[in-house]
C-alpha cells in the first residue's frame, strides 16, 4: 500500500482545515468539565470526537475531494482504509483527552476518579457508533447518511421500549445492567471487530460508486 | 501506445445514455473534445479517469502518475492555501518539482499563502494546471478549462499549454464548448452530441468535409432534406451543413463555402430535418 501514506497526509491535511472548529470544541469541553465535573468530560469528548470525525467526510463532500482522489494515482481501496484509520486514531486521541481532563477535573474538585474501564467503554462505544454511521455517510453523504442513522437508531430504541417488557429481552437487559467494569474491554472488542467489518462494506460500496 | 482509449463505452444514467463512444487521444497530439452542454463530455472524462464505471466497454489510460487533470472547478479544500495544495498531491508523484511548481504559482500570480476559496475562476483554473504540470504528467485532461474565463486568462491559459505541447510525448485531451479555442490548438476533434460522437479526425479534415450551403428554395426537394444537418428555411431559401462529398447534388444556384468550426458544431448538434 504505497499509496496510504500519501492518503493519510492528505487526509490529515483535510482535517487540518477545520483546526478552528477543533479548538472550539476542545474549549467548550474543557468548560463543561469545568463547571460539571469529571463525570461529564468522557461523554463530552465522545459528542466532540464523533463531531470532528464526520466534519471529515462532510469537507470531503462539499470540497468534491473526491474528484481529487480520481485524479491521484491512488486506488479506492486505500481511501477508505486512510479515512477509518484516521479516524480511530482521533477518536483515541480524543478519548485520552477525555481521560486527562476527567483526571485534572477530580483532583482539583476532590471528587472521585474517572476510572479506565469507563475510558475502554467510551472508547469501544464511539468505534461501534462509528462503524454504523461512516458507511451510511460513503453510500449516501453526510445529509441522507446522517438521517438514515438517525432513523436505524431511532428504531432500534423504539424497538426497545416497545418491546421492553419481553422476558427475554428484559433478561439480556438486566444481565448487561449487572455487568462489571471488565465488560468496557469487551466493548472496545465489539468496537474493533464492527470498524472492520464496516470498513469491509464501505470499500465495497465506495468501490462501486461513481463520482 | 497511444495514453488514452476508450473503445465502445457506455453509461446509462439518469434517462441519459452516453455512447457507444469510442475516442482516442494520440500521443502528441491535442485532441479537441466539443459539444454543447449535456452532451456527455464531463461524463466521457469521468469515465477515462475512473471516477465513473462504464457499463460497458473499455478504458486504457496510461498510469495516473503520468495524468495531469484541470477539473472544470477546483477539487480542492477551500481553506488549503496554494502552498498546501501542493504539499496534498506532491508525495502521491515521485516525479513532483516543488521549484516547477513555485514557478508556476508565480506565473499564474497565485501567492502560495492565498487559500483556495479566495481565487478567482481563472486563478482556480491556473492553480490546477499548476498542480498538473508540476510532475512530470504526459497526459493532460482538460474539463471546460477555459469556460467563464476572460480572454487574457484563457490566452494565457492556451499559451500554457502551447509550451506543454513542444515535447512531442505529451498529449493533451481538451474539452470545451467554446471553439474558437480549438481552432487556436487542437489537431483533432472530437465532437459529441447528446451521448455520441458525431465526428471524430483531424481539425482540418472535419473543416475539408463539411460545406456551409446556401440556396433556393425550389431546389429544397426530398432527396436533399435528409442530407442537411440543421436545415433552416426561410422566405427565400434555406441553409444548413452538408458533406462536402453530398454536396455535388446541389444545382448552380447553391453556394458552398468552408465552414467554422463552431459553425459545423453548431450544425451538426442539430440532427438532419428527416431524422
Amino acid at each position: 500500500m504505497r499509496d496510504l501514506a500519501p492518503m493519510l497526509r492528505l487526509d490529515l491535511l483535510t482535517l487540518v482545515a477545520s483546526r478552528k472548529m477543533l479548538a472550539i470544541y476542545v474549549l467548550v469541553v474543557c468548560f463543561l468539565v469545568a463547571v460539571n465535573g469529571a463525570l461529564v468530560a468522557l461523554p463530552m469528548i465522545g459528542v466532540a470526537s464523533m463531531m470532528v470525525c464526520l466534519n471529515l467526510f462532510g469537507t470531503i463532500e462539499n470540497h468534491r475531494l473526491t474528484q481529487l482522489y480520481g485524479s491521484l494515482p491512488l486506488r479506492r481501496r486505500t481511501v477508505m482504509v486512510s479515512h477509518y484509520a484516521v479516524t480511530a486514531v482521533l477518536t483515541c486521541v480524543f478519548v485520552l483527552l477525555g481521560a486527562l481532563a476527567a483526571g485534572v477535573a477530580a483532583w482539583v474538585r476532590a471528587e472521585p476518579a474517572v476510572g479506565v474501564a469507563e475510558g475502554v467503554g467510551t472508547l469501544g462505544a464511539l468505534l461501534l457508533v462509528l462503524a454504523l454511521v461512516t458507511p451510511a455517510y460513503v453510500a449516501w453523504g453526510t445529509r441522507t447518511g446522517g438521517l438514515v442513522t438517525l432513523v436505524v437508531v431511532a428504531t432500534v430504541i423504539g424497538g426497545l421500549l416497545a418491546f421492553g417488557d419481553n422476558p427475554v429481552l428484559a433478561g439480556a437487559l438486566r444481565g448487561l445492567a449487572g455487568v462489571g467494569p471488565e465488560a468496557s474491554w469487551w466493548v472496545l472488542g465489539a468496537g474493533v471487530l464492527a470498524q472492520a467489518a464496516s470498513l469491509v462494506v464501505s470499500i465495497g460500496v465506495y468501490t462501486r460508486q461513481d463520482h | 501506445m497511444n495514453p488514452l482509449e476508450l473503445t465502445g463505452v457506455i453509461k446509462r444514467r439518469d434517462g441519459f445514455t452516453l455512447g457507444p463512444l469510442d475516442l482516442v487521444v494520440p500521443r502528441g497530439y491535442v485532441m479537441g473534445f466539443v459539444g454543447a452542454n449535456g452532451a456527455g463530455k464531463t461524463t466521457t472524462i469521468k469515465i477515462a479517469l475512473g471516477l465513473v464505471h462504464a457499463d460497458e466497454g473499455s478504458v486504457r489510460l496510461v498510469g495516473h502518475d503520468r495524468v495531469g487533470v484541470v477539473h472544470d472547478q477546483p477539487a480542492y479544500v477551500g481553506k488549503w492555501t496554494a502552498a498546501q495544495v501542493g504539499r496534498a498531491v506532491a508525495p502521491f508523484h515521485p516525479a513532483w518539482d516543488p521549484e516547477r511548481f513555485r514557478a508556476l504559482l508565480d506565473w499564474a500570480g497565485i501567492e502560495p499563502t492565498r487559500q483556495v476559496k479566495e481565487l478567482s475562476r481563472g486563478m482556480g483554473m491556473k492553480l490546477q494546471l499548476a498542480v498538473a504540470l508540476s510532475h512530470a504528467a504526459e497526459l493532460l485532461i482538460l474539463d471546460e478549462p477555459t469556460s467563464g474565463l476572460d480572454p487574457l486568462a484563457r490566452s494565457e491559459l492556451l499559451e500554457m499549454l502551447a509550451d506543454f505541447m513542444t515535447d512531442e510525448r505529451h498529449s493533451v485531451l481538451f474539452s470545451t464548448h467554446i471553439t474558437s479555442d480549438l481552432e487556436k490548438i487542437a489537431d483533432y476533434v472530437t465532437v459529441i452530441e447528446r451521448g455520441r460522437v458525431v465526428a471524430s479526425t483531424t481539425r482540418d479534415e472535419l473543416v475539408d468535409s463539411y460545406r456551409l450551403v446556401r440556396g433556393a428554395a425550389s431546389e429544397l426537394d426530398a432527396d436533399l432534406r435528409p442530407l442537411v444537418h440543421g436545415l433552416r428555411e426561410h422566405g427565400v431559401g434555406w441553409q444548413g451543413l452538408m458533406a462536402t462529398e453530398d454536396t455535388v447534388s446541389l444545382g448552380r444556384r447553391a453556394v458552398a463555402e468552408v465552414p467554422t468550426l463552431e459553425e459545423i458544431v453548431v450544425h451538426l448538434a442539430k440532427e438532419p430535418r428527416h431524422a
